[in-house]
């Protein structure tokens, strides 16, 4: 039999072997990019059970779907792909529940979802700030932000992680940065 | 790096690239990597394995139905085969292509009499 070095092994080998069935190799997957996707999901969703829960949604279809990875993007691009979309997909649901539950009045949008309050004014510190900022944008910003600041990608990864042109993203950043200082500047 | 700088370099790795020390500044003060919590990879692989192994059982299971039904649907025909051409033969003595295609001497003669009445 022979041992595999899964923790020196490269991402298509990696695919490779979970394709086959090998559950060390996607395991080497998981631990790789456990945190990328928790960064992800948290800043779209905040720091909740349902980000838990969405995390693991996204290995277990990444997991379904890795016999359809062909490689043309790298493996970190696709896994964001499927995190932001299921954080997309997971905040569509919460405002369809919500929509069912609220008058129309109350559900006046969708900006803060899951943000935990911040009931002690001695622990706010720059980063709750900031991150109560990111999640009072539309989900679509959202994305943008998170991608763009919190993952650190350039502009054009963060449109070919989104599937969406270079345009939309500059727009969509500019847009976010404006809707950001004013709501930072609130925060004050 | 104080709290309004922050901010403002938050707003500029919006639209501008950091430097490797902005961007550590940023990572470190405002984005840090907490990941999942404890037993996070255990518990996907659980629900991974738990999948396939659920999978792989079904697939066997649906082989050994279909391989079932086949033999009872096979045996069950064959039985009733055996059963026409035995009751063939006690009725009309013989087993000829006419009697195994159910079609009678006088059916001609019949026929052409009921279109000329």
């Amino acid at each position: 039999m022979v041992n595999i070095d899964y923790i020196n092994s490269d991402d298509p080998d990696l695919v490779r072997l979970s394709v086959k069935g090998d559950h060390k190799a996607f395991g080497e997957i998981i631990r790789r990019y456990e945190y990328m996707v928790a960064r992800t999901v948290k800043g779209m969703l905040g720091d909740t059970q349902q980000a838990e829960d969405v995390g693991q949604e996204v290995f277990i279809r990444l997991y379904r779907n890795l016999k359809n990875f062909r490689g043309d993007s790298k493996l970190s691009t696709y896994i964001q792909r499927i995190a932001v979309n299921q954080s997309l997909n997971e905040i569509r649901k919460e405002k369809r529940f919500l929509s069912i539950f609220s008058r129309s009045d109350d559900s006046d949008d969708d900006r803060e979802m899951n943000v935990q309050p911040l009931d002690n004014e001695k622990e706010r510190d720059i980063k709750d700030y900031v991150n109560m900022a990111i999640s009072r944008l539309e989900p679509s910003f959202r994305s943008v932000v998170i991608l763009r600041s919190v993952q650190g990608y350039s502009t054009k990864e963060t449109a070919e992680i989104l599937d969406m042109p270079l345009g939309t993203v500059l727009s969509r950043l500019s847009r976010a940065k404006k809707q950001l200082k004013e709501i930072l500047t609130d925060l004050d | 790096m104080k709290e309004e700088k922050m901010k403002d370099l938050f707003l500029q790795s919006l639209t501008d690239d950091l430097n490797p020390a902005q961007r550590d500044a940023l990572d470190t003060k405002l984005f840090p990597s907490d990941g999942f919590n404890p037993g996070f990879r255990e518990r996907v692989m659980k629900v991974v394995q738990g999948g396939s192994l659920l999978r792989e059982k079904s697939k066997k299971h649906l082989e050994r139905s279909l391989n079932s039904l086949f033999v009872r649907v096979s045996l069950a025909g064959a039985a009733a085969i055996i059963v026409l051409v035995l009751s063939l033969l006690l009725s009309q003595g013989s087993l000829s292509y006419d009697t195994l295609l159910g079609i009678d001497k006088n059916v001609d003669g019949m026929l052409v009499s009921l279109a000329t009445d």
